[in-house]
């Protein structure tokens, strides 16, 4: 009886290491590299557009404009993914592949982003 | 046994005492429940939570735990995050703690429900004992217990990634230990210490604070109602302080040196009307991310009606007190007069934003007066005082039992609610490539870690040092400047670096990583190139090979080590005396050897307007118009700059030069009015260039505040630039500038310039 409670403790413990250990969900498609670098392409002909309602959006502030823009290009990402049938991490590969390949990055395009000034208040 | 006895009052109350004093039989009942209530996170294992907070902030659990599995390193260096970044000393990361573990053994992600689930764990027994210590009534202490754990936030945490926020769930402990420690007992100290120093590296940005102030408040009712000499429970109370202190250390001191490099700065009114507090507390949450705020704090109202006994005895005055004192600062600046004002006023309280965290001590403080509440039932069972409360107290308990139970279900399933709304998605295969920075994307972060590339887009709470010549287009990540020779990566770990290095003179070897001041190399200089992590070499072929080994770290480590050895032999000390003082004291000596013996250059903050022009200057640029004006409270708007056009990327720069020589109330921010055809638009900031208020500006110098506007849609036509101060977080009302000629300037501000606006193409 005394080990009843220890009993339980280990079954419950046991039952949650069980669970989280299940296989999620299968990851969708890779791309090939030949559509890799076709969107990649398309992303660096999207940016220039992205950068400038980032400016917009955020006049004088090089944190804000890029971190708008980061937020556009996620957007971005995704429904490409979607579109696709890949994952987002490919479509970050296809932006990052295509980055280095057309290096030195001219503006208004750019191939860093300023250092993290955050906002002061957000209510 | 007949269902009808088992569901008999007085049995059922023997049962709950039972299940309450026996520590196996109460875990195993927490357990369960814990298990109930996150068995849809569980469930959810494997996933990646494609919430933006949750990328920036699981990223740094997840490249901890490939730190330690796959380079076999302590994780206090982190490349893939903002350009590298000390990751000890960003409060917001949970990896110095001890369920890294968790995620080494079983991945970041598979462990985050186990961790939420060990914290529930962890929460609701921390709740019993400290309620049972106050309300002196175990059943009561039962009942409530779960009632706090399971308050909602904890999934609220979980859907939107905020983990580390669970430290809120060992409030209790410290609350529990300081009480105790109030009394001479070293466990209590023990409480204190080791909960504190969980709860900082489970990254404590706000539960740390918090339970800090309210553990100062629980010291002082220690203090003056205590049993035994006053003195002896200062003494008691002051090495528990020394000891928790110390064990922090190895926290405490990695990210105090983080937030001299980059302060963190909060300004803005936030507030909420007491209904919407009470509907945070007590409504069920809605479905779907869109549910609101409403229930993000469940506690369900059945925790009001337990408590309401309670308020016809004296015990219940302290925790009654701190339940009315956390809802009242939970309401921050709507509340009048408002506490959380006075809060933001002090040091580390004023980078607080979001006052409604405080509904998760409120919750805590009420639970503890529920289970008064049920004490005083009890008694009224016991002893009734009329014939009516004979017949009926029977049935009152079961009546409380009941809306435990039921309190307790709905609570299970809001919890399901909340943590069902987190988005998540399939978990990124892996792509296995040497590391390098990318331009990255702090809002999907998760996605490039599984790249093994660098976000060098960074969306912290602070202002990270970052480099800005960072690039996410290099085609090697370590080089020598001036094409003075090769360089070839041998290794790469976060921590170390290992280079072969060929140069035909004396050269900067520069790494596409942040420069902080932890790190050291074998051969040559370490410094920083614009921010980089740099090495000043000699000529010549030589192996370099760079290490992260911050002294804030690596000493803290050991003087908290030191601090819990120190807890290990306090039990053979009266915790009320001074030989327990001096052996609290003795890891805090350490730590003043350390800091004296073990050099390390500090890290200046790098104080830019958000444009990245520097805000200190030391004349006036040509081209700015003279204002000379100077305002109350210590102020001279001394020159602006108003272009007479937008520029060629279509924005409108504004510069206004301030010199501040006095003190100046923390409220007083910038109004910038631009008035133009038929319109009024507005540029008002509380902080000079996004850094200092003029309460914490440096004194006598000349600050540039830039800001800008872009009129692409704006009438065309002129347009006036007029600034003033006001009391942004007070009244509201302005600061009353004189002209040089004596004159007060009408309506309080200032006409700097004007600019025409074109017509649209």
């Amino acid at each position: 009886m005394n080990r009843l409670p220890l009993l339980i403790i280990a079954v419950a413990l046991l039952v949650a290491m069980g669970r989280v250990m299940f296989p999620g969900e299968s990851p969708p498609r890779a791309l090939a590299e030949a559509d890799r670098q076709a969107l990649g392409r398309l992303a660096a002909q999207a940016e220039p557009g992205l950068r400038l309602e980032a400016r917009r959006n955020f006049p004088g502030d090089a944190w804000s404009q890029d971190d708008d823009y980061a937020a556009r290009e996620r957007k971005w990402a995704m429904e490409q993914a979607a579109r696709r049938g890949v994952q987002p991490s490919e479509v970050f590969r296809a932006v990052d592949q295509e980055l280095r390949a057309s290096a030195p990055v001219a503006p208004p395009r750019q191939a860093g982003a300023a250092p993290c000034k955050p906002r002061p208040f957000y209510d | 046994m007949s269902w009808r006895r088992l569901l008999e009052p007085r049995f059922l109350l023997r049962v709950l005492r039972r299940l309450a004093l026996r520590p196996r039989l109460r875990l195993a009942l927490f357990t369960v429940l814990a298990l109930a209530a996150v068995w849809i996170p569980l469930g959810q294992a494997g996933a990646l939570n494609d919430f933006r907070d949750s990328h920036l902030l699981h990223s740094y659990e997840e490249a901890a735990a490939r730190t330690v599995t796959e380079y076999g390193q302590l994780p206090l260096w982190t490349p893939w995050s903002c350009g590298g970044l000390f990751a000890w000393g960003n409060p917001q990361t949970r990896q110095a703690s001890p369920t890294l573990l968790l995620s080494v053994l079983f991945g970041a992600r598979r462990a985050e429900p186990l961790v939420l689930m060990l914290f529930l764990l962890l929460g609701m027994e921390g709740a019993f004992r400290y309620a049972r210590l106050k309300a002196g009534n175990a059943v009561g202490a039962l009942l409530v217990a779960p009632l706090f754990g399971l308050c909602g936030f904890g999934a609220q945490s979980w859907s939107l990634g905020w983990l580390y926020l669970l430290g809120f769930l060992l409030l209790p402990w410290v609350l529990w230990g300081t009480a105790l420690a109030g009394r001479g007992r070293a466990i209590g100290a023990g409480a204190v210490a080791l909960g504190f120093a969980l709860m900082l590296g489970f990254g404590g940005t706000y539960p740390v604070p918090l339970a800090a102030l309210l553990v100062g408040v629980e010291g002082g009712w220690a203090l003056l109602t205590g049993p035994g000499p006053w003195r002896r429970r200062a003494l008691a109370l002051g090495t528990t302080a020394a000891l928790t202190l110390g064990a922090c250390v190895f926290r405490l001191w990695p990210i105090w040196e983080t937030l001299q490099s980059g302060p963190r700065v909060m300004a803005g009114n936030p507030g909420h009307s007491l209904q919407k507090v009470a509907g945070m507390l007590f409504s069920f949450p809605g479905t779907g991310d869109k549910g609101g705020d409403g229930g993000l704090f469940f506690v369900g109202p059945g925790l009001v009606l337990l408590a309401l006994p309670a308020l016809l005895g004296r015990r219940s005055r302290f925790p009654v007190g701190m339940t009315v004192l956390c809802g009242w600062l939970a309401t921050g600046y709507a509340a009048h007069p408002a506490p959380f004002a006075w809060l933001r006023a002090l040091p580390i309280f004023e980078t607080l934003r979001y006052p409604e965290r405080f509904l998760f001590p409120c919750a805590l403080f009420l639970a503890v007066t529920g289970a008064i509440g049920v004490g005083v039932l009890q008694v009224w069972l016991r002893r009734p005082r009329s014939p009516a409360l004979t017949r009926w107290a029977p049935d009152l308990l079961g009546v409380v039992v009941l809306l435990c139970v039921v309190s307790g279900g709905a609570q299970v399933a809001a919890y399901a609610r909340l943590a069902g709304r987190a988005p998540l998605v399939a978990l990124p295969s892996r792509v296995d490539q040497p590391f390098a920075q990318a331009r990255g994307n702090r809002w999907a972060q998760g996605h490039l870690l599984a790249l093994n590339r660098g976000s060098i887009s960074c969306g912290e709470g602070f202002p990270v040092p970052m480099s800005p010549r960072l690039s996410g287009a290099l085609a090697q990540e370590e080089w020598l400047e001036a094409g003075a020779g090769t360089v070839r990566r041998t290794d790469w770990t976060p921590n170390r670096i290992e280079l072969e290095v060929t140069a035909s003179r004396p050269a900067r070897l520069v790494v596409n990583q942040n420069w902080h001041p932890g790190w050291r190399s074998s051969i040559g200089e370490v410094g920083s190139a614009e921010g980089l992590l740099s090495v000043q070499l000699p000529a010549g072929t030589q192996p370099v090979t760079l290490r992260f080994l911050p002294r804030s770290a690596l000493g803290g480590l050991a003087v908290s080590l030191l601090a819990i050895l120190a807890l290990g032999l306090l039990s053979r000390l009266s915790l009320g005396g001074f030989p327990a003082l001096a052996l609290a004291g003795v890891p805090l000596f350490g730590w003043a050897l350390i800091a004296l013996l073990w050099k390390e250059p500090a890290q200046p903050p790098v104080l830019t307007n958000p444009d990245r022009s520097p805000l200190r200057v030391e004349t006036l640029p040509p081209g700015v118009k003279s204002i000379q004006a100077r305002f109350e409270s210590h102020l001279e708007l001394v020159a602006a700059g108003v272009p007479s056009a937008p520029d060629a990327r279509g924005e409108v720069p504004l510069e206004l030069y301030w010199r501040v020589t006095g003190p100046v109330p923390r409220t007083v921010g910038i109004f910038v009015h631009l008035t133009g055809p038929g319109k009024r638009k507005s540029k008002d900031h509380a902080l000079i260039g996004g850094t200092w208020f003029f309460h914490d500006a440096p004194r006598g110098v000349l600050l540039r505040d830039a800001f800008a506007v872009n009129p692409h849609d704006w009438e065309a036509g002129e347009w006036q630039v007029q600034v003033g101060l006001w009391h942004a977080s007070g009244d509201g009302s302005r600061l009353v500038p004189l002209l040089p000629s004596g004159e007060a300037a009408e309506e309080s501000r200032l006409v700097v310039g004007r600019f025409v606006v074109p017509p649209r193409p």
